[in-house]
């Protein structure tokens, strides 16, 4: 398994699903061996060559080998700002992993997005085995529709093509990969993400008094259409002049969404919470009165799922995959703030709706589980060894 | 003969806590502000620089008879001087009881309320001035707006509240050339004293040899400058910061050294030292200051830009000012002081995103890591105040 960004350091949803992947496979019966990047910046010189672990789900044990690497999760994302050459840096990791390879037996390689994918192209070549690449999120999705960056986009066709089956972390995916990258269907396997279920009794403590509460989980990236859900909160402060609107997240757009915030006179009513994560994220959802995504492209969209398992009514983008999981989830274009806007003014003023939507989308998400994704994945492993039989 | 009018201002802001998201109207009662952020800065500079220079002018009013002293310092600085350092009270109300230190109005928030609210502003001043008045038994005659901000609003406002004069900067676009150490006066009459920023600035920012091409400013040096420039019906006014002495430029520069020799030769020459009001009486009146924009003594802008230079600043102010009438309306008590301490300028000048020198100024007095977190910050604050208002309003 060759990840990139694992909890407790991930930035991203990336991270909770590779993480939610390995154990449940693990707790399933698989040896899983997962390599994972390690961050050395630039400037340092490269101590750390590899380093190896032990992490415990359930009693037992998988190993992790960190490989140091100069690589960040999202950099693709700010590449203005990446301190080197990206596209170097990827390759030079993916010699490093074959060189570690050595000391590891296996049977399949299972790999995630655009950086891992030259570290499968290797291994598949010199070992013969099969290549699985998971699919979370595309150039595609990451620039939103606007300009991929070409050396990234190269690179992820290059596993799209090479990999003997994908697996795409929703319908939304598999329609975008084979209607933008020409990815033949019949290659590809749906797996939606599970989800582990949050405590209830997480919820810490009040604040936000008596206030509505609307929250935003993601990076504050173009992906995830910051913008948008600052022109929901506009019109909805007009109607419910104490609502407050909660971004959690950090991300490139930062500044921009904070000047665009005192450009629409929100100061009191949009607030900056961090990316914040365990306790204090569940806290955030169970006060929360709404959940909105408003992303402009979301192969899936976790965190969806996390308000729902708490109960809380959910409006999210059609351009998203979570959507499947959620049917009673309310839908709206991404640029159609107006219709969000009016959603959320409807659901503040109707709490018995509000409610009664909170609770069928909490039955929702809990048919929604690891074990029954680990599932699928077995047999997506089984059919992938065939071919190599 | 010459005369000069040394002014200092003492400042120091009540430094938010860290807020997060789930402190914001949590009703917990906490404290808006962070005892030991601030403690540990106030006794900081009262160690380097309140204190040793408040002994040295203590030293000078005792040795020369020709020298005097004018300052400007805000409630809350005032505040914070009687809790962390009683030393630099004690030392400040000798210097009164010599009868040569003049103490100026100002606002005790060290505020914009000024450009925004004439109540709020005449409140505050009120509230400074009964403050002086306990501590040191002066009632100031002369004003000072925070940062020096002047407009002809301003002036008229300070006009009716009964002071005989103003300190604002001496700015090169509304002076077009005029010596700025004559006395002008406002379009509505009031006279002003105005800061002569090049020779103030030879201390406060050039003294040091690090920032001067030559070596560091002698007192002979500039004791020469000041002489050989000025006419007999001219006061030179020298503004700035107190921290300039063993803060900003840190005692091993020399600058204890320097000032003292500088005040004694001055004196040795046959100049004299005057406070604000006897300025505003000795220099002759050289014609109009007459600016309907601000005008302040920050940045190269000389202007109110260092507050309201972007829109988080612009937004955050208005917000602020929004609320006053249902804030005052809560009669809360403690809502009320949280509210007014939010409305310290140093709040927004912590947002400014202008880059170039300035920026670094305004970066080494911040505490946040960039402007946007302190916006962040202050938004968290702000919001909560705005939730705890709702709570009164509700239950009320």
């Amino acid at each position: 398994m060759i990840g990139w960004e694992y909890p407790p350091k991930n930035s991203g949803g990336l991270g909770v699903a590779c993480k939610g992947i390995v154990e449940h496979l693990v707790d399933s019966g698989f040896v899983v061996t997962l390599i994972l990047p390690k961050f050395t910046s630039h400037e340092s010189p490269e101590s750390l060559v590899s380093e190896t672990e032990f992490f415990t789900t359930k009693g037992k044990n998988y190993k992790v080998i960190y490989l140091s690497s100069r690589i960040t999760p999202y950099a693709s994302c700010d590449l203005d700002n990446y301190g080197g050459n990206l596209i170097d840096d990827v390759y030079d990791y993916a010699k490093k992993v074959l060189d570690c390879i050595n000391e590891v037996n296996f049977d399949l390689i299972h790999i995630h997005d655009w950086l891992t994918v030259p570290v499968g192209i290797l291994l598949k070549e010199k070992y013969q085995k099969p290549l699985v690449m998971h699919v979370h999120s595309t150039e595609y999705d990451r620039t939103a529709a606007g300009a991929p960056a070409a050396d990234v986009s190269e690179i992820e066709k290059r596993g799209f093509f090479v990999a003997d089956l994908l697996v795409a972390v929703s319908g939304y995916t598999k329609s975008l990969l084979v209607e933008h990258y020409s990815v033949p269907e019949n290659k590809i396997r749906v797996v939606h993400n599970g989800i582990d279920r949050i405590d209830d009794n997480s919820y810490l403590g009040d604040f936000l008094g008596g206030v509505p509460v609307i929250i935003f989980v993601g990076r504050l990236t173009i992906q995830k259409g910051p913008e948008y859900f600052l022109r929901v909160a506009r019109l909805v402060v007009d109607r419910h002049p104490d609502a407050i609107f909660v971004f959690a997240g950090d991300g490139d757009l930062f500044r921009e969404v904070i000047e665009s915030s005192a450009i629409k006179e929100l100061t009191g009513n949009v607030l900056f919470a961090g990316f914040l994560r365990g306790a204090q994220k569940d806290n955030l959802y169970h006060r929360a009165d709404i959940f909105v995504m408003p992303s402009v492209s979301e192969p899936y969209g976790l965190v969806a799922l996390e308000a729902a398992q708490i109960g809380r009514p959910v409006i999210i983008s059609k351009t998203s995959g979570v959507a499947e999981s959620l049917p009673s989830a309310i839908t709206v274009d991404y640029w159609d703030t107006d219709l969000m806007a009016k959603y959320v003014n409807e659901l503040l003023d109707d709490k018995e709706r509000s409610i009664f939507l909170g609770q069928n989308l909490k039955k929702e998400s809990e048919l929604v589980t690891w074990d029954r994704s680990v599932d699928q994945l077995k047999n997506i492993y089984q059919e992938a060894s065939q071919i190599y039989d | 003969m010459t005369k000069v009018c040394l002014y200092f201002q003492i400042h120091q802001p009540w430094r938010l806590a860290p807020v997060t998201i789930f402190d914001v109207g949590a009703g917990d009662g906490r404290s808006m502000t962070d005892e030991m952020v601030n403690k540990t800065v106030l006794q900081k500079v009262a160690d380097k620089s309140y204190v040793p220079m408040l002994k040295l002018l203590n030293k000078l009013l005792a040795d020369e008879e020709q020298f005097s002293v004018t300052f400007s310092i805000t409630g809350v600085a005032l505040e914070q001087l009687q809790t962390f350092s009683p030393e630099a009270i004690e030392l400040l109300k000798r210097i009164s009881r010599t009868g040569r230190a003049e103490f100026l109005s100002e606002t005790y928030y060290h505020s914009l309320a000024s450009l925004y609210s004439p109540i709020e502003f005449l409140h505050q001043v009120q509230k400074h001035r009964n403050l002086i008045n306990n501590l040191f038994g002066q009632s100031p005659t002369v004003f000072r707006n925070t940062e020096l901000i002047y407009s002809n609003y301003i002036a008229k406002m300070v006009m009716l509240m009964g002071y005989v004069g103003m300190l604002t900067e001496g700015a090169d676009k509304i002076l077009r050339g005029r010596s700025p150490s004559r006395v002008f006066v406002a379009p509505c009459g009031l006279p002003l004293l105005l800061k002569h920023y090049q020779l103030s600035d030879d201390i406060a920012f050039r003294f040091s040899a690090s920032s001067r091409s030559s070596e560091p400013l002698t007192a002979s040096t500039f004791t020469h400058w000041i002489n050989s420039s000025f006419a007999d019906d001219e006061v030179v006014n020298l503004f700035m910061d107190f921290e300039t002495f063993g803060e900003h430029q840190w005692a091993d520069t020399g600058i204890f050294d320097f000032f003292y020799h500088f005040v004694r030769e001055m004196i040795g020459s046959g100049s004299k030292f005057v406070s604000a009001t006897r300025a505003l009486s000795d220099a002759s009146v050289s014609g109009y200051f007459d600016s309907n924009e601000p005008v302040s003594w920050a940045d190269t802008d000389r202007d109110i830009t260092a507050w309201r230079g972007n829109r988080q600043q612009v937004d955050s102010l208005a917000k602020i000012y929004r609320i006053e009438e249902a804030i005052l309306d809560s009669k809360d008590d403690k809502l009320i002081e949280d509210w007014r301490r939010l409305q310290t300028s140093d709040h927004y000048y912590y947002m400014c995103t202008k880059w170039s020198n300035d920026g670094d100024v305004h970066a080494y007095f911040s505490h946040y890591s960039s402007p946007y977190e302190a916006y962040v910050n202050f938004n968290n604050a702000y919001t909560d105040i705005k939730i705890r208002l709702n709570q009164i309003n509700k239950n009320g």
